[in-house]
């Protein structure tokens, strides 16, 4: 039977959705401005519990805990921007060796659109897809490579005392293509190609977690109407079809 | 965190609607090219102070960024010149002002939003990603189709007609032909009119561009003077 709610609980679940929407345009803006720091601290879980179970997945697999998120988001990434200085630096002796450049060239920008958002009947949680038509442009020694990339958000969302908060993200790329090509000339994702994280990230479950080969995954789900969160359900690894569970790390192959 | 009542959320909710409805009507109006509603209907007419920034400067002051869109009118006129007299079969016995906009696609697709009203319901604010772009056919210097991306942070004012624009900044990435990559020079062309303040507000990307967090980010705010402006003056 279809809950029922109050005036009261309607008003203050429609301003659910616009708290959350918030949050995500400021992800994205966060990242866009390279404050990955910020982002982590004021944005994703800050309870301890949450924080264990919080997880970042893309086409290659999932980081688990907001300490390896962290690691690679806010460390690998300035590890990254530290390398690529350099060797600017070294071809181009026009560009100081700074910490104001670090990033020089990049410009990054994953757009929110297509929104829908549900909370959970039970307020503690809710479950949203966007669609990100985005570009991506980074600059090394040898020039600067741009990109459009189209992608596909799946984000679970978890109240906390200061608000909603990001709890598992998933990003399934659908395309990488640089601007100018047809699209009928970019390869086909292999059935079996391994997909490799970029090198330096820590990957806790790695896997082929999205796949662009047949342009058609229901993962990650559109969200429905729920009354309280299930993992299966979600946009962390349990939530994933191709998911076998954990490694030896836990006990009965789940994520603790 | 803010704790409202029914009634208030309420009327938060109607103010986010509402300008929301704003932004989008911004968007359709520029693509059919009406400037006489944009800047009589969609921006501020009594708050003091109302800016239009761009990359290269701001436009100060309500009359200023009038004369603005009466210049962007002038150039739509020339263009509609141009398609009338290269299609003077199609559009005989039409004036100019008749077939404003023919020939040209002017997107501005408004994504990413970040939305703060103010506690006291008097202002909010803000900000939007676009991807968008642009298509003239009969634009003086030729055909042309771009992509143009960027972010647009603006002020909203409630006055007594409802909510309307006060400051708005548009800080465009690239501006870069369709099916090129935007790493070619990023050149604006001359304003349309004189900035009344001109300043290097936002750089075209280019390949030795540094990251910059501008426009910022909106945050929940009581009133007006606890935040920052998307005017010059906290530029």
């Amino acid at each position: 039977m279809e809950r029922k709610y109050t005036d009261d609980e309607i008003i203050r679940r429609v301003w659910d959705v616009l708290e959350i929407k918030n949050l995500m345009g400021r992800h994205a803006y966060f990242h866009a401005y390279d404050m990955h720091e910020a982002e982590i601290c004021e944005l994703w879980v800050s309870d301890e519990s949450h924080q264990k179970t919080a997880s970042f997945g893309q086409n290659w697999g999932y980081q688990v805990g907001i300490e390896t998120i962290r690691s690679n988001y806010v460390d690998q990434n300035l590890a990254w921007h530290r390398a690529a200085l350099s060797a600017i630096c070294e071809k181009d002796s026009s560009v100081a060796h700074k910490s104001e450049n670090l990033g020089i060239g990049t410009m990054l920008i994953h757009t929110l659109t297509t929104p829908y958002v549900e909370v959970a009947g039970d307020g503690r949680t809710a479950q949203g897809m966007w669609y990100s038509p985005g570009q991506v442009t980074v600059a090394g020694p040898d020039g600067v490579e741009c990109m459009w990339m189209y992608e596909r958000y799946g984000v679970d969302f978890i109240r906390e005392q200061t608000g909603w908060k990001i709890w598992h993200m998933f990003i399934g790329t659908d395309f990488i293509v640089h601007p100018g090509t047809l699209m009928r000339d970019v390869p086909v994702p292999d059935e079996e190609a391994s997909v490799s994280a970029p090198e330096g990230l820590d990957i806790t479950i790695p896997m082929q977690a999205y796949s662009a080969r047949h342009n058609f995954s229901e993962y990650p789900y559109i969200p429905q109407p729920y009354e309280v969160f299930d993992p299966k359900r979600g946009n962390g690894p349990e939530g994933n079809p191709a998911y076998k569970g954990y490694g030896a790390q836990t006990e009965g192959g789940t994520l603790q | 965190m803010e704790l409202y009542t029914t009634e208030q959320l309420t009327e938060r909710w109607e103010a986010h609607n509402e300008i929301c409805n704003l932004v989008g009507r911004f968007s359709f109006y520029e693509l059919l090219r009406d400037t006489e509603t944009i800047k009589r209907r969609l921006w501020c007419e009594d708050a003091e102070g109302a800016s239009l920034g761009l990359n290269d400067g701001y436009y100060i002051g309500i009359a200023e960024i009038r004369k603005y869109y009466d210049a962007v009118k002038a150039s739509d006129l020339c263009k509609a010149a141009i398609a009338k007299d290269r299609h003077h079969d199609v559009f005989e016995g039409k004036a100019a002002d008749d077939i404003i906009g023919v020939g040209s696609l002017m997107v501005l697709n408004l994504t990413t939003p970040v939305l703060e009203i103010a506690k006291d319901m008097k202002t909010a604010k803000g900000l939007w990603s676009f991807m968008g772009g642009s298509v003239e056919h009969h634009a003086p210097g030729g055909p042309s189709a771009v992509n143009r991306w960027g972010r647009i942070g603006i002020d909203f004012v409630k006055e007594s007609t409802g909510w309307r624009i006060w400051h708005m900044i548009v800080a465009v990435d690239f501006e870069a032909p369709m099916g090129e990559n935007w790493v070619m020079p990023n050149i604006f062309p001359e304003p349309l009119i004189p900035f009344t303040m001109q300043r290097k507000n936002h750089e075209l990307y280019h390949e030795r561009r540094v990251y910059t967090s501008f426009p910022e980010v909106p945050v929940a705010y009581g009133t007006f003077a606890e935040t920052f402006s998307y005017g010059p003056e906290d530029n």
